[in-house]
């Protein structure tokens, strides 16, 4: 009950509502991503306590997810990456006229997704992180490598675009000083760069100025839509649209987790999987892309279960799900925490907090979500020129509160072309973000680990949880494991329903 | 049986395939028709391929988007090249430079050059690899300095101009000022009117100026001038 008053309290409570409503705003506008929207929010959640910034965090992933529906809904338009899938029988059900039918359905069905996954990520965590205090340096390289190497596997695009992804992230991750011997690396006598790159601006840049380069070098993206249909939600037949469809809901949101769970899959893949998987599944196939209540259940249930799903590996073995996570891990190491089975230790208190706080967000994104449904068809009015420069400003700005540091401003803008430079390519983003973030912790732990062994590899392959992680390793890069499930299910349902 | 051919067979099988019953007339007439042979599947995306391999001066209507006027300027590259040449500058770059890293006492310890090192080195096979993808792709970069792609990579130019000069005068002009100009130049590219973008530009700074200046209280640079 203690615990509970702590999240209840003013300072908290009230950033955490004001970030669901950012949350909303953020996800709704096509080509703003639910990672900017969390990357935004860092430098304001930096001036509060962990708890508020916490809470901040994990409002603004659950409702930019939500949000990213309503376009998707109306426009054929995913607000965010999350919401691809929603745009198959989401926009068929508005063509018919019902939209506000379909909108309620993914707003009830996100809050119960939303539910189950952070049920599980309760149920599970607290084993797993006393199953990973047997974890030694031997075996969190391979976890470390694990993870990185998944991300570059089943991300969007070919597995070599990925493992350039992840090795540019590595090598930025090498810069400033050398962990054991305190020497600088890479840094050529520039004094910013000798405490290494600080990773928070690095994500603003790749995930806030990029998608304003995105959006201002293609002016068609600039205009602004125009939405025919009246908004609003109803509530009519909605419960018993839900009940009938409740195994749907429940496998969704299963897979969403699970999916989530993978280093690297993130909401939007989970979306995919799970539309896939409840197609086939189906008594109804025929009826999904043409506006099938299912082919809206089962996307948006499974992208918000995958938000409890990638916090799993974040949590217990300080492995980022996706690069939400990423961005989560990079502000618990800036608020003074060390995620990881440790912190299940020594901050079990604020570990009950973050599952109050993430089963509570559930129910607010019902009142954050009626309420921004209802200002949807003001914020289409607002221009997007309007929304960009704001970013800019807001993402230069935030940067420069972190640190009072002009140079990370710099991060900022070179960060924000590198990205940009990587999405023109083909090149996905989250390997470089979660290789960024893994970096010092692989080579922290190859290294110590080298040295306890006096140079010897054979810890690394002798331990049996070592010899796991290799092994999973090995099936991830060349059994085609999770290119074969995962990506293929995403690439097929993706490309025949014109989704990217 | 040459590729032409053989997806000539199977376009006449499907024709066949296509007529109901036995009918020996239809089927000889149809068989009769050489259907023209289909353009090679690309490896990778399709494009466009009446775009150029190297830089050059279209002719009228024939860009990209078939949105481009007479003497309008075409790169064509592959973005698989593109990265292996990267990945071949920065590899070698970050073994050289890994190599200027001093080495610890003892000689069995990895030092800081260790990991660097092996970054290097996977680079360059990555580089590798890709321009061996590459070879079997068709997914070009769509570099177009046509009339209608010129305002994106306008906007873009700028941008990234405006927002290094915000960073290197903030200190010395102050944040309310130069973030005031910047806004206004920004919004003026975005084509925003420009008595709007003065009363936006304003409201933004203001609120910035409220949240980090006195909220959160973040000494933003007050300038030389003022």
């Amino acid at each position: 009950m203690e615990s509970l008053l702590r999240i209840l309290e003013l300072q908290v409570l009230i950033p955490w509502i004001l970030s669901l409503f950012f949350g909303i705003f953020v996800g709704a506008i096509p080509g703003l991503t639910a990672t900017m929207a969390v990357a935004l929010i860092v430098p304001v959640s930096y001036y509060m306590t962990p708890l508020a910034g916490l809470a901040m965090i994990i409002g603004v992933s659950y409702t930019s997810i939500f949000a990213g529906d309503i376009p998707a809904t109306f426009l054929r338009i995913p607000g965010t990456p999350a919401s691809g899938a929603a745009i198959l029988d989401g926009y068929e059900l508005g063509k018919k006229g019902e939209g506000s039918t379909a909108l309620s359905l993914n707003l009830f069905c996100s809050v119960l997704g939303g539910i189950i996954g952070v049920l599980v990520l309760v149920s599970v965590s607290s084993r797993l992180a006393n199953f990973a205090l047997r974890f030694t340096h031997f075996e969190y390289f391979w976890l470390g490598l694990f993870g990185i190497s998944m991300s570059a596997v089943i991300s969007k695009g070919s597995k070599l675009k990925g493992l350039y992804s992840v090795l540019a992230g590595l090598m930025v991750s090498t810069i400033g000083m050398d962990i054991t011997t305190g020497y600088p690396r890479f840094s050529f006598g520039v004094m910013g760069l000798f405490r290494g790159i600080n990773f928070i601006p690095a994500m603003i840049g790749l995930f806030g100025l990029s998608e304003v380069f995105k959006n201002i070098t293609d002016p068609k993206k600039l205009e602004n839509p125009g939405i025919k249909e009246k908004i609003s939600v109803t509530f009519k037949n909605i419960f018993a649209t839900i009940w009938r469809f409740k195994k749907t809901v429940l496998s969704s949101s299963f897979i969403g987790v699970l999916v989530g769970a993978l280093p690297g899959a993130g909401a939007d893949m989970a979306a995919w999987v799970s539309y896939g998987v409840a197609k086939g599944r189906s008594k109804e196939k025929e009826k999904f892309g043409r506006g099938s209540y299912e082919g809206v259940i089962a996307p948006t249930s499974a992208n918000n279960a995958a938000i409890g799903g990638t916090w799993i590996p974040a949590l217990v073995f300080g492995v980022p799900g996706d690069s939400i996570t990423a961005i989560v891990l990079g502000a618990m190491m800036m608020y003074g925490l060390t995620p990881g089975p440790l912190v299940f230790e020594r901050n079990p208190g604020l570990i009950t907090n973050i599952f109050q706080i993430a089963l509570i967000t559930q129910f607010l994104v019902i009142f954050a979500g009626l309420a921004g449904i209802k200002a949807y068809a003001a914020m289409l009015k607002l221009k997007k020129s309007l929304v960009m420069a704001g970013v800019v400003i807001f993402s230069l700005v935030g940067a420069f509160a972190l640190n009072n540091s002009v140079f990370d401003m710099g991060i900022v803008l070179v960060f924000g072309i590198i990205g940009y430079a990587f999405e023109k390519l083909d090149i996905p983003l989250p390997p470089m973000i979660l290789a960024l973030i893994l970096g010092p912790m692989i080579e922290n732990s190859l290294r110590v680990g080298l040295l306890q062994s006096r140079g010897s590899l054979m810890p690394f392959i002798s331990r049996p949880i070592s010899l796991c992680l290799m092994l999973l390793i090995a099936v991830t890069f060349f059994g085609g494991f999770a290119r074969g499930t995962l990506s293929k299910i995403f690439a097929r349902e993706s490309k025949k329903f014109g989704g990217k | 049986m040459g590729r032409c051919a053989q997806e000539r067979r199977v376009y006449k099988v499907a024709e066949l395939s296509r007529i109901p019953g036995f009918d020996i007339k239809e089927r000889r007439k149809r068989l009769s028709i050489e259907p023209p042979c289909p353009p090679p599947k690309p490896a990778c995306t399709k494009l466009d391929e009446n775009i150029p391999l190297t830089p050059t001066l279209s002719p009228a209507g024939r860009g990209i988007k078939g949105e481009g006027k007479q003497g309008d300027l075409h790169v064509k590259i592959k973005k698989e090249h593109i990265i292996a040449a990267s990945a071949m500058i920065l590899g070698p770059a970050v073994i050289f430079f890994a190599g200027n890293l001093p080495e610890t006492a003892a000689r069995r310890e990895p030092g800081p050059a260790f990991f660097p090192y092996i970054i290097g080195f996977l680079l360059i096979l990555a580089g590798i690899g890709e321009a061996a993808e590459g070879r079997k792709c068709r997914n070009y970069l769509d570099v177009s300095f046509h009339s209608g792609e010129k305002r994106g990579m306008f906007n873009f130019v700028s941008f990234a101009v405006l927002i290094s000069l915000y960073i290197l005068f903030l200190e010395k002009l102050g944040f309310a000022l130069l973030t005031f100009l910047f806004l206004l130049a920004i919004l003026n590219i975005l084509r925003i009117g420009f008595l709007k973008s003065a009363l936006y530009s304003l409201i933004l700074v203001a609120g910035l100026y409220f949240l980090f200046g006195r909220i959160f209280r973040v000494p933003l640079p007050a300038g030389i001038i003022f």
